[in-house]
C-alpha cells in the first residue's frame, strides 16, 4: 500500500527529533487494538459494508485522527469503539480487553450538541461521576475542577442553551474527561463550528491533552486540522471502508498555527489530497458517481441570466 | 451578532405585547356581537314582549310572542275596536343578554338557588372538577408510565399500541352503559367514562413525545455510564418533561370535553345537573352562566399551568416560541 521508496516524498521523512518521539510512543503500552474490524448493515436497501478489515492500534497519550471522505464510515468505527454499535466481524480491544458496550472508561464528544438540557453546566459535568456512585460533593468537586480547566468556571450554573456552540463544547470535554476514560472518542467535535472558534478550541484540546494522561481518538474531515492536531492520521477509504494509509505527522511539537505553511505541513497536506481527492482517477471515478447517483443539475434560469 | 439579537428581542417584546392586544380583541369581538344583537332592537329581535295585554284574552304580561302574531292580533283588534295590546321587541329566551348572564354568574356564587330541586352553581361545579381530577389522574397514573415505557422499549410499545389504537376509535361514551352495570349510578362510571375518553390518547401521545427524544442525548448518556433503570429516570423523564406537560395540558382539556357525557351517565349530577336543571325551568341566563364557568375554569387552569410551566423549566426553549 505503501508507495516505493525510491520517490518517497517528504511527508515521510522525520526530523531526528520527531523520529525519537515516535519511537518514544510506540514503547508505551497499547491502549486501543482494532484487528480486522468489519462492519455491515443489513437495510431494507440490501446490505452496506461500512467499515472492511479495519486494522491499527493506538499507544497511550497518543491523538490519532481519523480522516476520509464523506460516508467512509468514519462515525461508524468510532461509535463501534463506543460500544454504541456492534461490530459484525474482527475484534477491537481496550487494554487487551474486548469491547462491549458502553463504559465509563472510554469518553465520547459528539458533533451535535449532545448536553442534558436540563442540567446546568455543572450538573452536566457531575453527571458522570454520579453514575459511579460518587457522592454529591466529591462529584461537584470534580466537576468544579473540570470546568475551571476548560475556562468554564464562571457559566456553571448557566444552562446549555445560553453558551455558544464553543462553549458547549468545552463542556462537552468537561463532561467526557472528568470520568478520566482510558480514551477520548471525538466525532468532528468541532464540525459545526466557525473557523475561528474552531482553531481556538483546537489550541485549547491539545493544551488539555498535553496536560492530563488521556488517548485521543478524533475524527475530522478538515486536513488541516487533522495535521495541526495529529501523532498519526488513519485515513480512511470508502465503499467500502478501508484503511488507506495510516500516516505518521512529521510536523514537530510543539505545534502552532505558524507551522501550516512549514514544508513537512504542506508535504503532508498533499499526500492527504491525493489520497481523499485522487486526481488521476478523477475520470474513473465520475463514471463510478454517475452509478451512485450524482445530482443531475436542472437550469431552472435563463441562458442570457448567467452569473459567470 | 449580539445587535441583531437585540434587535430581535426588541421585536420579540413589541410583538408580545402586541400579541396580548391581540388575544384580548378576540373575546371582546364576539361579545361585541353578542352586545349588538342583544341591545340593538333593529338587528334581530323576532318576538315581542308583552307590556300590556289589551284587548287579547290569552296575552299576558310579560309573555313572549312572535312579531307576527303581535300583528296580527293588533289588526284584529284595531278592526274590533277593542284595547289594542302593547309591547317591546325581544330576542327569544334562549338568548338572554350579555348583563342577564353576568348578573345569573353572580348570584350563582352569591346566592343560593331558587328552586329547591336544582343544586347551587359552586357546589355544582366542584363536583365535576373532583370528577375531571380523579379521571385524570387515575388515567396518568396509567397512562403517563405505559406511554414513557413504550415509547422506551419497542418491544413494549409493538405489543400494547396496535391494541390502544384499536381501542381509542371506540367511542367513550358507548362505554356508559356497560360502565352503569359495573361501577353504580354514581361517579364512578363517571369517572370511568372520563379515564376511558382519556388514557388510550395519553398512552399514544406520550409514547410518540418519548421517541422524538434526541438519540445523541440517550447516547452520550451511555457512555456516560447509565444504564437500564436510571436511562430512563435520569435521562429519558427529565428529557421529556417539558413535552410531557405540554401533552398532559392538552389531554386536560379533553378530560374536560368528556366531562358532560361522563355526567350524564347514571344520576346526573355536577355541572350538567346544574345546565339541565336550569335549562328545565328556562332559566337560559344560568345556562349560560354555567357553561361559562366550564370555559373559565378550564382556560384558567391551561393559563396557570402554561405559567407554571415556565417556571419548571426554564430550560425549555420551545416555550419562547408560543
Ligand atoms: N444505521 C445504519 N444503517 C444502515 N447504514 C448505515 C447506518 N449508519 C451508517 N450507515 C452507512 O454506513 C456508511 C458509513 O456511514 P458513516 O456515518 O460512518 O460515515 P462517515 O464517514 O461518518 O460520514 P460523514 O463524514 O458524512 O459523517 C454509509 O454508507 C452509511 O450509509
Ligand atoms: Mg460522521
Amino acid at each position: 500500500m505503501k508507495p516505493a521508496h525510491s520517490t518517497r516524498p517528504g511527508y515521510l521523512e522525520q526530523s531526528p527529533a520527531v523520529k525519537a518521539r515516535f519511537d518514544k510512543i510506540k514503547q508505551r503500552e497499547v491502549i486501543l487494538e482494532v484487528r480486522n474490524l468489519g462492519k455491515r448493515f443489513v437495510t431494507a436497501q440490501g446490505e452496506v459494508d461500512a467499515l472492511r478489515d479495519i486494522n491499527f492500534s493506538i499507544h497511550r497519550r497518543e491523538l490519532v485522527c481519523v480522516i476520509g471522505p464523506s460516508g467512509c464510515g468514519k462515525s461508524t468505527l468510532i461509535r463501534i469503539l463506543a460500544g454504541l454499535e456492534n461490530h459484525t466481524s474482527g475484534v477491537a480491544l481496550l487494554d487487551g480487553k474486548p469491547i462491549d458496550g458502553p463504559g465509563q472508561d472510554r469518553g465520547m464528544v459528539f458533533q451535535g450538541y449532545s448536553l442534558f438540557p436540563w442540567l446546568t453546566v455543572k450538573k452536566n459535568v457531575m453527571f458522570g461521576p454520579e453514575m459511579k456512585g460518587h457522592g454529591w460533593e466529591q462529584a461537584e468537586r470534580e466537576a468544579n475542577l473540570w470546568l475551571e480547566l476548560v475556562g468554564l468556571s464562571k457559566f456553571s450554573d448557566a444552562y446549555p442553551h445560553q453558551l455558544s456552540g464553543g462553549m458547549r463544547q468545552r463542556v462537552a470535554i468537561a463532561r467526557a474527561l472528568v470520568n478520566e476514560p482510558r480514551i477520548l472518542l471525538m466525532d468532528e467535535p468541532f464540525g459545526a463550528l466557525d473557523a475561528q472558534t474552531r482553531a481556538k478550541m483546537q489550541s485549547h484540546l491539545m493544551e488539555i491533552w498535553r496536560n492530563i494522561d488521556v488517548t485521543i481518538l478524533f475524527i475530522t474531515h478538515d486536513l488541516d486540522e487533522a495535521i495541526y492536531l495529529a501523532d498519526r492520521i488513519l485515513v480512511l477509504k470508502p465503499n467500502p471502508g478501508e484503511v488507506h494509509e495510516l500516516i505518521e505527522v512529521p510536523v514537530p511539537r510543539p505545534r502552532s498555527p505558524a507551522q501550516f505553511s512549514s514544508p513537512e505541513f504542506l508535504a503532508t497536506k498533499a499526500r492527504l489530497e491525493e489520497l481523499i481527492h485522487p486526481a488521476a482517477k478523477a475520470e474513473k471515478n465520475e463514471a463510478e458517481e454517475e452509478q451512485n447517483g450524482t445530482p443531475h443539475l436542472i437550469r431552472f434560469t435563463n441562458v442570457n441570466d448567467n452569473v459567470e | 451578532m449580539s445587535a441583531i439579537s437585540r434587535q430581535l428581542n426588541k421585536l420579540m417584546n413589541a410583538d408580545s405585547s402586541i400579541r396580548t392586544l391581540y388575544g384580548v380583541a378576540s373575546f371582546l369581538l364576539p361579545l361585541l356581537i353578542w352586545c349588538l344583537v342583544s341591545y340593538t332592537p333593529f338587528i334581530w329581535h323576532p318576538k315581542v314582549l308583552i307590556t300590556d295585554v289589551g284587548g287579547v284574552d290569552y296575552f299576558q304580561v310579560g309573555m313572549l310572542v312572535d312579531k307576527e302574531m303581535f300583528a296580527s292580533e293588533m289588526a284584529n283588534m284595531s278592526v274590533a275596536l277593542q284595547p289594542l295590546p302593547a309591547g317591546t321587541p325581544a330576542n327569544p329566551i334562549y338568548l338572554p343578554a350579555p348583563h342577564e348572564v353576568a348578573q345569573a354568574l353572580y348570584n350563582g356564587f352569591a346566592n343560593p338557588p331558587k328552586q329547591a330541586d336544582t343544586p347551587s352553581m359552586p357546589a355544582s361545579i366542584w363536583h365535576s372538577i373532583q370528577i375531571i381530577f380523579w379521571g385524570f389522574l387515575i388515567s396518568s397514573v396509567i397512562g403517563v408510565p405505559l406511554g414513557i415505557i413504550s415509547g422506551t422499549y419497542n418491544r413494549v410499545g409493538r405489543l400494547n399500541e396496535p391494541f390502544i389504537e384499536f381501542f381509542r376509535y371506540l367511542p367513550a361514551p358507548a362505554f356508559g352503559a356497560l360502565a352503569v352495570a359495573v361501577l353504580g349510578i354514581y361517579d364512578g362510571p363517571k369517572i370511568a367514562i372520563i379515564v376511558i375518553g382519556t388514557l388510550f390518547q395519553q398512552v399514544l401521545i406520550i409514547a410518540n413525545t418519548t421517541r422524538k427524544l434526541e438519540t445523541t442525548i440517550i447516547e452520550a448518556a451511555k457512555t456516560l455510564g447509565t444504564r437500564n433503570f436510571r436511562l430512563l429516570t435520569r435521562v429519558v423523564v427529565p428529557g421529556i418533561l417539558p413535552d410531557l406537560y405540554r401533552d398532559q395540558r392538552i389531554l386536560l382539556g379533553w378530560a374536560w370535553t368528556y366531562l358532560i357525557v361522563a355526567e350524564l351517565i347514571g344520576t346526573s349530577t355536577g355541572i350538567t345537573w346544574f345546565i339541565t336543571q336550569q335549562a328545565r325551568y328556562q332559566h337560559f341566563d344560568n345556562v349560560y352562566a354555567g357553561i361559562m364557568v366550564i370555559g373559565i375554569i378550564g382556560f384558567g387552569t391551561d393559563l396557570l399551568l402554561a405559567k407554571l410551566g415556565k417556571r419548571l423549566f426554564p430550560w425549555d426553549r420551545t416555550q419562547d416560541k408560543s
